[in-house]
């Protein structure tokens, strides 16, 4: 071997040094910049579980039911744009797509992270994982009863399972399951030790696990009696496990949230922004014809210090005679930055007892005494004066009477259910409480739904394309994917 | 601004007594808008440098090593602002908002180069690397209810909210370059790369180019170049070119909400699912086509036919919602695209006073989705309302689907008792792909003056025009007119009876009901064909005696109009030409664009 190919070996030798030192650094960059520096990879789940429970009460006031259920249920009209659904209208179809996106990317994949977090090994935390399946019971409950049949077991599994065309399951499958998880979870939050639940990340209760049992079986108690014209049995047998329970009683058991966030509450921006919302004339002749303490809670008087309220379904000729603009706004109390929103209160379980000892029990002693307890808690709950819930609990409204009494209860349980109209839509779609009569006059609008108030939302076109053969087999189950095709719970 | 609203009434009456906009609808969405001239505004300002440092190492005639490294910065800044008292600037708090972001884009690349040539063979031979590396960053402040009037900073505000983003990527390549050229008539081009970037997985992060293109001087080669054919060329190419994507996608990550008010942290999961295994995108083509030039070029003739197949192009798809999340990274599927091109010019005349040159182009060409991956049915391109551009295997990439009317078997449109019309199935309305383009371009020069035109032809092809829309429910539009004040009959059958519709409507309940309540498409997806004066320029050149004791080399005048007129347009009152958004389906819809402009100009060129 030569000196020169010696130099020249070492010459290589160096090249191929230099080289080689320039990739692995190229590799290591790269491998570097694939780390999101706007994110992080792992989180404590209690950071998902306060986005889920957060997302669901400030859902009380998206479109579902600013659109939708407020004004189906008659508690409001809204101007503009947003009046077709109160003429019963039938377009919406991107709307019904955001919905649908709203409550599965909210609440459920946010909870469904956490049921994952927390039953992986390492992670696994069955307190936890117990509170994260009482929202995650919240919003899969909101969605089978805004559409029917949804994606249930596949569903919100894109990330975990890698589904993103998810079967769609019964609603009555899914109200079983939502029923069976509720007991599990009220099962494991009674002996649960608090320290391992949400200390300082629980939005709601400050991690109170006895009122989030409550809570929860409350809730269970709700979804019993949804279930009453559609398999009557489980409705039975679950309402009497429920019974057995602690309920929520007062207003101090309440779920509710104040949004700090932001502008706050967002049903002040509905008062003062657009679409404007105006209250329902059925909902103030009810209050003013009760002499109703709840009327200057609910709603706010118009410029000349008067209750008026805007009539519902109105079609356009006549809405425009109608003077929207000067009627009556939403109570400041429910429509201010700090206004509660609320997701379930004891007044509506004292109600939902009301209804359960009358047609379970046949007792219309006990039917009564829940009945006046569900009103007094309403009334407390909005801190009315004493003297006048003294005066109002005296009035016969107060008092069921055996003429129509599930009606009674149905529309103290309308007035309850308020702000959270959403749930005040389904319970009329439930008991046909309170009645919401067919539009027959000539200035009111049919709509898509021959005049009755619609049964549910449509699934979008988005979604007949995206999930085709899935949403066409839920579609054949339910006989039809109309507005008024009934769920399977409102068989009444 | 509805026409029943004088403009002088709501110039006159901005603000009331409490400092509050006087609206002129009850709409909050809306200003009035001589108060926003005043009391909203936005600024934006960009400062950019670039820079490069080159080095060049001759080492012999035939050997030569280049090493370049460029920068390209840039920095934006914008503010806005809207002032207190209007209930569409944040329920009549007044907002500010600051938004900075810097770009940087660092790119470096070495080339070693040798060229040689062997009697007839010409070749020239690279290898080099590169090195590219994207940075940017933004960071944006927005404040809501304003302290003090007519301030804006962002300490004026009582509310502050805050956003940061940072995105960086880097791709190193390496390649090689090969140029042959053998007797002046046969050239051949070849080249090889491979990329390997930080966007995606490292699996999957490598990815391969390579080219290879021929052409061919036959009418050099086999010396049939004369008075007729004064060239004929064939040529040919094959090539393969990987992509990668924008970073961070294939990573699950929590974002963390700014929640300022909040004893608790509150995480976020984005909407978008990642991929886990994104593989690169890949998209393959070759072309066959010939350039010949008959009579001294007096007639030249290019063809071509191609042929592209890209697979895996990575898209973030909209998805169900029910899966948890609204889109999914994927690598989407297989898209075909082929066509045809052709080119003819011709010179009829040409003398020293007088020459006429006309051309006249053509392309046709076909985009058809072949697969999608992951089981997908169909991938939503985009949507505008009620309308979407979609992809579906067996259809062209880029149909328009949209809500019909309510129709019998026959297609006769099914009217209820009310006059109306209903709504039908979901169809496929159209296509944004037009079947065929061309142009005619014309040169007409008469001594130093000469007179150009272009013009451009549109065949088929449609869009989705909300503008129309607009117009036709907010009662606007010309059609509107017809049964205004005598009703109006609906073409169609008694949903009912089965006979004739004879029960009137109004053409305001009409359009109102077909477009916005039942949002139906048919009627405003339109056809696109266009025939368009694009250009035309008469331009003077001086002549060189008037010149010739001057500095000026030369110097020339041009008047030039341009988007003059259609001869020809089936849309009627809407420019095909003015949609709205960027992408691969921009030509797809029309969303109240600003009518397109026809503009004049002179333009005087001086050489020195």
């Amino acid at each position: 071997m030569t000196m020169k190919s010696n130099t020249l070996h070492k010459k290589y030798l160096a090249f191929i040094a230099v080289i080689g030192l320039l990739f692995y650094s190229c590799e290591k960059r790269l491998e570097d910049l694939r780390e999101n520096p706007n994110a992080v990879t792992s989180i404590d789940d209690a950071a998902l579980f306060t986005k889920a429970v957060r997302d669901f009460f400030i859902g009380t006031t998206d479109v579902a039911s600013s659109q939708f259920a407020g004004q189906h249920a008659h508690y409001f009209v809204t101007g503009s744009t947003w009046r077709p659904a109160d003429q019963y209208g039938d377009g919406f179809d991107g709307d019904y797509n955001s919905m649908l996106n709203g409550i599965y990317g909210g609440t459920i994949r946010h909870s469904e992270e956490v049921l994952e977090i927390t039953s992986t090994e390492g992670t696994q935390n069955e307190v936890r994982n117990a509170l994260a399946n009482i929202i995650s019971v919240l919003g899969f409950a909101k969605v089978t009863d805004a559409y029917g049949d949804v994606p249930y077991t596949e569903g919100g599994k894109g990330k975990s399972e890698g589904i993103i065309q998810p079967v769609y399951d019964s609603q009555e499958s899914i109200y079983a399951d939502l029923i069976a998880r509720l007991g599990n979870s009220i099962a494991v939050l009674q002996t649960a030790d608090p320290a391992r639940a949400y200390p300082g990340s629980d939005p709601i209760y400050d991690n109170d696990l006895d009122k989030w049992v409550r809570f929860a079986n409350s809730l269970r108690l709700r979804l019993a009696m949804r279930i009453r014209f559609a398999n009557e049995a489980l409705s039975r047998a679950t309402v009497a496990e429920c019974l057995a329970e602690p309920l929520m009683e007062t207003p101090d058991d309440d779920a509710f949230l104040i949004q700090t966030e932001g502008m706050g509450n967002p049903w002040l921006n509905r008062r003062t922004g657009f679409p404007s919302v105006k209250m329902s004339v059925l909902l103030i002749d009810q209050l003013q014809s009760t002499l109703d303490p709840r009327l200057s809670v609910f709603v706010n008087p118009d410029a000349n210090g008067a209750f008026s309220g805007i009539l519902n379904g109105l079609d356009d000729s006549a809405f425009g005679m109608a003077d929207f603009a000067n009627k009556s706004d939403m109570g400041l109390t429910l429509s201010s930055a700090d206004s509660k929103l609320y997701v379930m209160t004891a007044s509506e379980v004292w109600l939902l007892r009301a209804e359960a000892a009358l047609v379970y029990d046949g007792d219309p002693v006990a039917a009564n005494t829940n009945y006046t307890r569900g009103i007094q808690t309403s009334l407390e709950q909005w801190e009315v004066p004493t003297a006048e819930i003294d005066a109002f609990m005296a009035s016969p409204t107060a008092m069921l009477g055996d003429v129509n009494p599930e009606e009674q209860i149905g529309v103290q349980m309308w007035l309850a259910l308020i702000p959270n109209y959403f749930e005040g839509w389904t319970y009329i779609r439930r008991t046909g409480y309170p009645v919401i009569a067919q539009r027959t006059a000539d200035n009111l609008s049919q709509g898509a739904t021959n005049g009755f108030m619609p049964s549910r939302f449509r699934y979008s076109s988005f979604e007949l394309g995206a999930n085709t053969a899935n949403v066409q087999a839920a579609i054949e189950r339910m006989g039809g994917n109309a507005t008024n095709t009934p769920v399977w719970w409102d068989q009444n | 601004m509805p026409r029943d609203i004088r403009l002088e009434d709501v110039r006159n009456n901005t603000v009331n007594a409490n400092g509050e906009e006087i609206k002129w609808n009850l709409d909050n969405t809306f200003n009035n808008p001589y108060w926003a001239l005043e009391n909203k505004g936005n600024n934006s300002k960009r400062d950019r440098f670039q820079g490069l440092l080159s080095a060049n190492w001759q080492i012999s005639d035939k050997f030569n090593i280049n090493a370049r490294s460029g920068m390209d910065y840039t920095i934006n800044e914008f503010t806005s602002f809207g002032e207190r008292g209007a209930q569409a600037v944040s329920n009549g708090l007044g907002n500010y908002a600051h938004n900075t972001s810097k770009i940087r884009i660092w790119n470096s690349d070495i080339l070693a180069t040798y060229s040689t040539s062997i009697s007839d063979l010409g070749i020239t031979a690279s290898v080099g690397a590169n090195y590219r590396d994207d940075y940017s960053t933004s960071l944006n402040v927005r404040g809501e209810d304003s302290k003090t009037p007519n301030f804006y900073n962002i300490n004026n505000y009582v509310l502050n909210f805050s956003n940061e983003s940072t995105n960086q990527k880097a791709i190193y390549s390496f390649y090689a370059l090969g140029q042959f050229n053998y007797g002046g008539f046969l050239y051949l081009d070849a080249t090889l790369r491979n990329d390997n970037s930080s966007a995606l997985p490292r699996d999957n992060d490598s990815y391969w180019y390579h080219s290879e293109n021929v052409s061919l001087l036959f009418s050099k080669l086999f010396g049939l170049e004369g008075k007729v054919l004064n060239l004929g060329k064939l040529r040919g190419s094959y090539a393969r070119v990987g992509n990668d994507t924008s970073p961070y996608r294939f990573q699950p990550v929590f974002n963390i909400d700014e929640t300022p008010t909040l004893p608790y942290t509150v995480a976020s999961i984005p909407s978008s699912l990642p991929s886990f295994d994104l593989r690169p995108e890949t998209s393959i083509s070759w072309e066959v086509g010939t350039d010949l030039g008959f009579f001294d070029n007096r007639i030249t003739l290019d063809l071509t036919y191609y042929k592209t197949n890209t697979t895996d192009q990575i898209l973030a798809v909209p998805v169900s919602g029910t899966s948890g999340y609204s889109s999914a990274v994927i690598n989407a599927g297989e898209i075909e695209n082929k066509g045809f091109e052709g080119q003819v010019n011709l010179t009829p005349f040409d003398s020293d006073n007088f020459t006429w040159d006309i051309g006249f182009n053509f392309t046709k060409s076909n985009s058809e989705v072949i697969s999608l991956n992951e089981g997908l049915e169909r991938i939503q391109l985009g949507s505008l309302w009620t309308a979407s551009v979609e992809a579906r295997p067996g259809e062209e990439f880029g149909t328009i689907y949209g809500n019909d009317f309510l129709r019998d078997n026959f297609g006769r449109k099914i009217i209820g008792n009310d006059g109306l019309a209903k709504r039908g199935d979901r169809v496929a309305l159209g296509d944004i792909n037009p079947d065929w383009y061309g142009g005619i371009s014309t040169g007409i020069r008469y001594k130093n003056l000469s007179l150009n035109a272009l013009v451009s032809i549109q065949q088929g092809g449609e869009f989705y025009s909300y503008g129309r829309g607009y117009r036709l429910f907010f009662g606007t539009d010309a059609r509107t007119v017809e049964g205004r004040e005598t009703g109006l009959v609906l073409e169609g059958i008694n949903e009912f009876t089965g006979f004739e519709n004879d029960i009137p409507t109004t053409p305001l309940l009409t359009y109102f009901t077909d477009i916005f309540a039942n949002e139906v498409a048919t009627d405003i997806v339109l056809d696109a064909s266009n025939v368009k004066l694009r250009e035309v320029t008469l331009t003077f050149d001086f002549p060189q005696k008037i010149l010739h004791n001057t500095f000026i080399q030369s110097a020339s005048l041009s008047a030039i109009g341009r988007n003059l007129f259609f001869f020809y347009n089936a849309a009627g009152d809407i420019d095909p030409d003015a949609t709205f958004s960027s992408g691969p389906t921009s030509t797809a819809f029309e969303h109240s664009s600003l009518p397109s402009t026809r503009s004049y100009g002179l333009n005087l060129k001086l050489n020195f």
